[in-house]
């Protein structure tokens, strides 16, 4: 079972990367989550060898893969990374038979193909062309090939972006499935929120080319720390802290109260958008009125301006009352659901103790 | 009368295509994927003959080549024969006139090549030499066909580059557009109207070959 070990620079005229972080076990999926343009994929590119980082290392077990002042830089042929491109790349020239067995040697091109195939529930679609395929099966057919290496990494790029959004519930559970049964570690990429949470064993949270924070999905999807990492999990409301002591917080609004442990440097208390209620309760309440409401299907989001320069977002079910557009409001955040949010990239002691198992405890930059 | 010039001019173009695939593919791969500052004037160089006048064209040949020429010198000092008024002579200067009939076509098949199944046959594992034949060939087959019969067919009716460089030697330079001009000096009309619908006719077979095969292959894209 390899182990990777990743720490790397990356620098281009407009963009900068600097990562580190280790991968655990086997079937383990570590998801890559940022939106876009935060460098995301070009981690996978310079795991994968298909480009080049300009310092640092990268290790598979006893094996360099990258290293700068060794001078070393395996080819993409030495490094064999399974990776499932964003629209899949397929060979268009080729079947799915074809497809699947270009990187399998001619003895055991048959067999292996073969089990994909069965594995993939693409036994109908061997002698098709990528261009009658669906996403779907276009998908499995990438995912099919990239396993057939025998890879000692998988790297899948925003896997499910090109499906139906109907399908793409059902796949994400196919491909978890799938991806658990593997033997080796896996990193998938998205921008998408709730995909990151439903498959994540472990979240590396990616802004402006560095991660902002790592670590077990949970930990990181309720204490996102720092603001970066706040901003891309959806934490939208964040008011500044004017003092703070003992669980208790003074900001221009008012006083609120807070359940969370304080971490160093907190400079603002965040709380997620459908963690907000409308309420008559006083305590850790806000005055505000209405600005605009928003129909978005199972849920409403209203905007509520609570000072001259501060406005809210509010997610609440659709099948609760709204208020209307204008209306006065009270805004009731629940101690529960806020947490302290400061600029730091660097985990606070009490959460890499208590919220991260040891045996996966992120490095951090 | 007839078959001397058509198989020498069917050799000739046969010969350009062969060396122009061999210089064009490399070329073409680099300029569309070059980001150097002096694209445009490497570009401009290869597309010269198609606005160069023939004779223009084929007088700067026949000085390169002719035995006071570096070229021509250089091949008389090795060979002990001249390259102007020869076959090898004709060849080269056939490379040039044709040269951005074979190489826009393929420069354009690799601009618009999906690089990431290059990316995906590396990580593969293929190396660079199969990934080009069972990826990237395939991929590029139109302009490679568009490439290959513009390149011959070009080569089959060039004139002016032709009586500059190579003069009117049967058997050694006198291609069939040569064969024509000249039967038409010498009032042979016969031999004129066979030669020239020969040339119509084939030309009219090449370019509907070209369309017939591009329409088929975008349709099944």
């Amino acid at each position: 079972m390899p182990e990777f070990k990743v720490d790397i620079q990356f620098e281009r005229k407009d963009f900068n990367l600097k990562t580190k972080f280790e991968l655990g076990s086997s079937g383990q999926i570590t998801v890559v989550l940022g939106s876009s343009g935060c460098g995301k994929s070009t981690l996978l590119r310079l795991l994968a060898g298909l480009d080049t980082p300009n310092d640092g290392k990268i290790k598979c077990d006893d094996e360099s893969w990258f290293n700068k002042f060794r001078k070393i830089n395996h080819t993409p042929q030495q490094r064999s990374t399974g990776f499932v491109f964003q629209d899949y790349a397929l060979f268009e020239n080729m079947t799915v038979f074809e497809n699947i067995g270009f990187g399998v040697s001619k003895q055991e091109r048959v067999n292996t193909v073969n089990a994909l195939l069965k594995k993939l529930d693409l036994q109908d679609f061997r002698d098709k062309y990528p261009q009658s395929l669906s996403g779907g099966q276009k998908q499995r057919t990438a995912l099919g090939r990239a396993l057939a290496i025998k890879p000692k990494l998988l790297l899948l790029d925003e896997p499910l972006s090109a499906i139906d959004f109907r399908l793409r519930k059902q796949l994400q559970k196919e491909l978890k499935d799938f991806i658990k049964a593997q033997e080796c570690p896996v990193i998938l990429v998205t921008h998408d929120l709730q995909e990151a949470r439903f498959l994540a064993d472990k979240i590396i949270v990616m802004a402006n080319g560095k991660i902002s924070r790592q670590g077990d999905t949970s930990s990181v999807f309720d204490h996102p720390i720092n603001k970066d990492t706040a901003n891309t999990l959806g934490w939208q409301n964040f008011l500044p802290i004017e003092s703070m002591a003992e669980g208790r917080v003074k900001t221009f609004l008012g006083n609120f109260i807070l359940e969370s442990k304080i971490i160093p440097n907190a400079e603002w208390i965040a709380i997620k958008p459908e963690n907000i209620h409308f309420s008559k309760i006083k305590q850790n309440s806000l005055k505000a009125s209405v600005l605009e409401v928003f129909d978005m299907g199972a849920y409403k989001e209203f905007h509520c301006k609570v000072a001259e320069e501060l406005t809210l977002v509010v997610q609440r079910p659709i099948a609760e009352p709204a208020p209307p557009v204008g209306s006065d409001v009270n805004l009731h955040l629940s101690s529960k659901y806020l947490r302290y949010i400061n600029n730091s990239y660097k985990l606070p002691s009490c959460f890499e103790t208590s919220l991260i198992q040891s045996d996966e405890k992120s490095i951090l930059m | 009368m007839i078959l001397g010039p058509v198989v020498l001019t069917l050799k000739l173009a046969l010969v350009t295509v062969l060396i122009l695939l061999v210089i064009g593919l490399p070329l073409a791969w680099w300029l569309a994927e070059t980001r150097s500052r002096f694209k445009p004037l490497w570009e401009s160089l290869t597309a010269l003959p198609l606005v160069l006048p023939p004779t223009v064209l084929g007088f700067y040949l026949l000085i390169l080549l002719g035995q006071n020429g570096a070229l021509g010198q250089f091949w008389y000092d090795i060979t002990g024969s001249p390259l102007a008024f020869s076959f090898t002579g004709l060849v080269i200067a056939s490379c040039f006139y044709s040269l951005p009939f074979v190489v826009q076509p393929l420069q354009t098949a690799f601009e618009k090549l999906d690089k990431q199944s290059i990316e995906a046959a590396y990580t593969l594992g293929a190396s660079r030499v199969r990934t080009f034949t069972l990826v990237v060939l395939p991929m590029i087959r139109r302009g490679l066909i568009t490439a290959v019969v513009l390149g011959f067919a070009h080569t089959v009716g060039e004139f002016g580059v032709v009586l500059m460089v190579g003069g009117n030697i049967p058997g050694e330079t006198q291609v069939i557009s040569i064969a024509i001009y000249e039967a038409v000096e010498t009032m042979d009309y016969t031999t004129a109207h066979w030669m020239s619908a020969g040339l119509l006719f084939f030309s009219i077979v090449v370019l509907f070959a070209v369309y017939s095969l591009n329409k088929k292959w975008s349709l099944n894209a």
